[in-house]
């Protein structure tokens, strides 16, 4: 069994470190590319119909059921030095996989839908007379958005934002596949579980219980902007 | 302007100064109107102006945001995450809004968030911030439906005088023939997305132009096929009536050209009678209301007292011909 004692030993091994600090800013950052914009494309999925919108429905949701590990492959298959957009990238003098950015993006990848799905049905129950109300006051459609929906929409978008962040800092098998491995720069904490495992116990039990605590608290924030949710407003 | 809508189209040609009431049947087109010219709504063909400046037809279509139009909907849409001040001050463009919530009685209210306030309330914050927009022209869907009835009444003088204050054109889709009177000298009434009537409320009374018009006024409305002036009702009794007509008719008879007795009254040949059985007795002020089979009559305080008014007892309902109108039937 783990003592306190040994999960905070666990946290002094730079492995585990490393991990964390890096699972953090890949997350954080993940989050922040799906939220600038996967918060507009929402906003026009949830509010406005056009022909051909199940398409790009369904495309954006195909990464939900996508196997991890073929989303990796598949981010290789764009991406990489050989893939369909290499030629172009490596002319800029970018190399993406195997680096921090390629962790980024397969998070991205992989969790972007939950938030876009919960977001665009967090819109889809704004008013639409709220939304006219503010065409008809002199706001554009930028600042409608801006100023009416996403405020009256804010409790939704702040319950995607979280699940999309706890699928971010979780991603493994696209990022193992699309990033690989190297300590500090490309294993984030869920990739050093597995390889610490065999190596080094405590410092995989150690991540493995920090990854529980911010699952917890992620779960405990949708819940209470849930129920605030409901409570803010008063009744209609 | 014309736009198609669920089973027909929405074809309307008209010219607004003051306050205009719009009546009709749900579905009728009304608001979709006033969809069409606050642009939330796009005609497939027409034209929308206001003050000489186009809003919509050859080539023009200005957005919602850039034609000033003061719209009031029907649940008010008040913004729920901001107060009543935020939500007043909104479209004012940076302008103080201050004078304008002390306008309306609100000033007290400015703090508080929508979801706090009464229907009243919510209505006033409403009006004021579609006037702090410094409309040149007020649409008003329904403003009066989310109150309570008993409220109803004052608030819609409230109205009435508010808008007439601001000198502005308004149109007010409304559903009760007393909220248009009240709100309104004109009265305009729409129907399948047609204008069907257009004129003093007084005159909807008089000369009632369609059977839902009379209804809407609270005039009776009896279904029957006629010759000439002869009616033959469902009920089988036949009626006599001024305007001769063929085939399927409503025959409109107000309530207050109704008179009970207890027995046909003889030597009366212009009038028609029908004998029904007393069903409701409503006083209404210095009024009561009897309901009927399939009729309504008011009468006089006395004269209900006189016939011993109560539910059961059998009358004879009376009218002149000339007192009833008819109207085809689809």
């Amino acid at each position: 069994m783990f003592s306190a004692g040994d999960i905070v030993a666990g946290l002094d091994s730079p492995v585990a470190r490393d991990a964390l600090r890096l699972s953090l800013e890949t997350s954080l950052t993940a989050l922040a590319v799906m939220v600038l914009v996967g918060t507009p494309i929402a906003y026009m999925l949830g509010t406005r119909d056009f022909p051909g919108k199940s398409v790009v429905v369904t495309a954006f949701e195909l990464p939900l059921v996508l196997p991890p590990a073929v989303a990796g492959l598949g981010l290789l298959f764009a991406f990489g030095r050989r893939g369909l957009l290499g030629g172009e990238l490596s002319a800029l003098g970018l190399e993406i996989p195997f680096t921090r950015l390629a962790v980024v993006l397969a998070m991205t990848f992989v969790a972007s839908p939950l938030y876009v799905r919960q977001a665009q049905s967090a819109f889809a129950a704004v008013d639409d007379d709220l939304l006219a109300a503010a065409r008809t006051l002199g706001a554009g459609e930028t600042r409608t958005f801006l100023r009416v929906a996403i405020p009256v929409a804010a409790q939704g978008l702040g319950a995607g934002a979280a699940l999309g962040w706890a699928r971010a800092l979780g991603e493994f098998g696209a990022t193992i596949i699309f990033a690989g491995s190297l300590q500090g720069v490309t294993q984030t904490a869920p990739i050093a579980i597995y390889i610490g495992f065999d190596s080094d116990p405590d410092a995989a039990f150690a991540v493995a219980a920090v990854l529980i605590a911010a699952s917890a608290l992620v779960l405990l924030s949708v819940k209470l902007l849930a129920r605030g949710g409901a409570r803010r407003f008063g009744p209609a | 302007m014309t736009r198609p809508l669920r089973g027909f189209a929405l074809d309307v040609d008209l010219e607004a100064e003051g306050t205009v009431a719009i009546v009709g049947p749900s579905g009728a087109g009304k608001s979709s109107l006033l969809r069409l010219i606050a642009g939330l709504l796009r005609p497939s063909a027409g034209l929308v102006e206001c003050g000489g400046e186009r809003w919509f037809g050859d080539g023009a279509d200005v957005p919602p945001e850039r034609r000033r139009v003061g719209f009031v909907f029907q649940h008010y849409a008040l913004f729920p995450h901001l107060s009543a001040r935020a939500n007043v001050a909104f479209g004012a463009e940076g302008r103080d809004v201050g004078p304008l919530l002390r306008r309306l009685g609100i000033d007290h209210l400015a703090a508080a968030r929508p979801g706090t306030l009464s229907g009243g309330e919510r209505q006033r914050v409403a009006v004021a911030r579609a006037l702090a927009r410094r409309p040149r022209l007020m649409l008003l869907d329904e403003p009066l439906s989310a109150l309570d009835p008993a409220t109803r009444g004052a608030v819609a003088a409230e109205l009435a005088g508010v808008l007439r204050e601001t000198g502005l054109p308004a149109l007010v889709v409304t559903h009760s023939f007393d909220e248009a009177a009240s709100l309104s000298e004109r009265v305009l009434v729409m129907e399948r997305g047609q204008i069907v009537q257009d004129g003093p409320a007084g005159e909807l009374l008089a000369r009632p132009a369609t059977a839902f018009v009379a209804e809407f006024a609270g005039m009776n409305r009896l279904t029957g096929v006629a010759s000439g002036t002869k009616v033959l009702l469902d009920s089988g009794v036949e009626v006599r009536v001024a305007d001769p007509a063929e085939g399927p008719v409503a025959v409109l008879v107000a309530p207050w050209e109704v008179s009970l007795s207890p027995a046909v009254p003889e030597g009366l040949s212009s009038l028609n009678h029908l004998e029904v059985t007393v069903r409701r007795v409503v006083p209404l002020g210095n009024r009561v209301r009897v309901a009927l089979d399939g009729l309504t009559a008011e009468v006089t305080p006395e004269s209900a007292a006189r016939l011993e008014l109560r539910p059961g007892v059998p009358v004879v309902a009376s009218w002149k011909a000339t007192a009833s109108r008819t109207v085809p039937r689809a």
